[in-house]
């Protein structure tokens, strides 16, 4: 039972609290009224500061630093505070002999140690992740088979909206331990499509006709230049390979199916006024005794 | 087109058609053109309505803050200054001026976009791409459509230097309206690879007007840049 001195702490008047605080009595344990209230105070003191830190820090890199890594940072020198308000005044109670306050410092470090671990790894992956600015809130990220928008990383968790529009939210340990496909990395993307035509079709016109729609369209950026060649000549067609690169910023707001229809049906009808078209796949079979030379019979 | 618009709004070409009109209560802006129409109640009270060009790379999406043009190359000997003028797209702003307070109403183009890489994927920046020509006297453009850069390129190194685009960011482009659209600019050219984009705040003559900036429009304060610089090289 924990003998706490009440009289002591709410006298009846200024000079009496003065004098039971200046008294040897102790209130908690064997720690003093004085050591008490420097406890409390310090972590008072160590708030205020944090709240004071976070309004120069806000005002003097709001600019130049992400949003959600100051946020971050600003939430970590406030714990750091809060902690070295403890560091320092509950040796003070240890001082004092206090086996409450002790035992309550023992549990606590306990239950870091067991329950905490998963915690603390936690906390160091999201401060690994957070130095290694691997990605930041707004950037659209694969990690491990979640692909989304990273809506925030915390020092615990890591919050994810997928292209499904489900918020998705990862131990921070997880994220560290599963690769990391950012898209936003880069200020642009590069696409590939393969179109198939018929043998028989004009293969340096379907270019032409595909290299058309690539600059016409928006998106599809002047330099690099979107590339078009014949990727494979395959059992039933001939396989024309785009390569195209947008802007990620655009890309990444979108599905990837977006370019694609956004491209493909107007390479497919562009090709298909030109006369040009998308075979079906096919086999052609040769009996043995059929006197047709199948390598002459142009059928290629 | 551009201007300024009390009362009533009516204008019509072969491409846009924009009005503002109605009275009391229902006061309504419609515009119409490249096959998109934009209709709005207008707020009660006294509205003046403000038609003028803006910086071009925010349609149709905003993507990038800078506009990139290419043109063919020039061959500049060491120390040479050569002046010239280029195209480049125009994007039309239509603001509402309530009561001092100036706030964007609407935004189209009558020119198609189209969008590059300066520089590396890694490294380099996005820009609102146009293909111009070069004339040594200010072209006749539709002003609706393209706007005149008036360019001073100037080649600071000790060797000859080939050009043939500039990169300039919109948030230091100061656009002028009167007969046509105007763009003052000028690019120092450092070495092959590196060059200085500026925009002059400065009228290009005393009977045009200056254009309402999107950014101060939108009340993003701080934004006016020192110009641009490349780092990707000039050809």
């Amino acid at each position: 039972m924990i003998p706490l001195n009440v009289s002591a702490v709410f006298g009846s008047d200024a000079g009496s609290l003065v004098t039971s605080l200046q008294s040897d009595e102790n209130i908690v344990g064997n720690a003093s009224p004085v050591e008490v209230l420097t406890f409390c105070g310090a972590i008072l003191v160590a708030y205020i500061a944090g709240l004071f830190a976070a309004y120069y820090l806000k005002r003097r890199f709001s600019h130049k630093i992400r949003r959600d890594h100051l946020d971050f940072w600003i939430r970590f020198l406030r714990v750091l505070l809060i902690l070295a308000a403890v560091a320092v005044t509950v040796p003070q109670l240890f001082d004092a002999g206090s086996v409450v306050i002790a035992g309550i410092v023992i549990g606590l470090i306990a239950i870091f140690a067991f329950a905490g671990q998963k915690v603390v790894t936690n906390l160091v992956a999201g401060l690994s992740l957070m130095y290694g600015r691997q990605f930041s809130a707004g950037d659209f990220v694969t990690i491990g088979n979640v692909t989304g928008t990273v809506i925030s990383l915390d020092l615990f968790t890591t919050c994810i909206r997928t292209t499904e529009g489900v918020t998705v939210t990862l131990p921070n340990d997880s994220v560290y331990n599963n690769p990391i496909s950012n898209y936003h990395a880069d200020v642009a993307r590069r696409y590939v499509y393969d179109v198939g035509i018929r043998y028989r079709d004009d293969i340096p016109r379907a270019i032409a006709i595909i290299t058309g729609i690539l600059d016409r369209h928006t998106f599809v950026l002047k330099s690099p230049a979107p590339e078009v060649f014949v990727s494979d000549l395959g059992p039933s067609s001939v396989n024309i390979r785009i390569r195209a690169w947008v802007p990620s910023v655009w890309a990444n707001t979108r599905d990837d199916s977006v370019l694609k229809t956004a491209l493909l049906p107007q390479v497919k009808c562009a090709l298909a006024e030109a006369g040009i078209g998308i075979p079906f796949p096919q086999t052609t079979v040769w009996f043995g005794d059929k006197t047709v030379d199948p390598e002459s019979s142009g059928t290629r | 087109m551009f201007g300024r618009f009390g009362e009533e709004i009516r204008y019509t070409d072969s491409d846009v058609s924009i009005s503002a009109t109605g009275s009391g209560e229902l006061r309504r802006y419609i515009r119409a053109s490249g096959g998109q129409r934009v209709e709005k109640i207008l707020p009660e009270g006294l509205a003046t309505v403000i038609i003028n060009p803006v910086e071009p790379v925010n349609l149709p999406e905003p993507v990038t803050r800078y506009l990139e043009i290419s043109f063919p190359a020039v061959v500049l000997p060491a120390k040479a200054v050569r002046r010239m003028y280029l195209t480049f797209p125009l994007e039309i702003g239509v603001f509402l001026e309530t009561g001092g307070v100036i706030s964007v109403l609407d935004l189209f183009s009558l020119v198609p976009a189209k969008y590059s890489l300066y520089g590396s994927p890694g490294a380099g920046a996005i820009t609102r791409w146009h293909q111009s020509g070069i004339t040594k006297n200010p072209p006749v453009v539709d002003r609706y459509r393209y706007g005149i850069l008036d360019v001073t390129i100037t080649n600071t190194t000790p060797g000859i230097v080939e050009v043939s685009r500039a990169v300039f960011d919109s948030n230091s482009m100061h656009l002028w309206y009167g007969e046509s659209v105007v763009m003052t600019g000028a690019m120092d050219i450092y070495s092959p690879m590196i060059a200085q984009t500026t925009v002059s705040e400065m009228a290009p003559s005393g009977d045009m007007t200056r254009c309402i900036e999107l950014y101060a429009a939108r009340s993003i304060p701080s934004v006016h840049g020192r110009g641009h610089l490349m780092e990707f090289g000039v050809t």
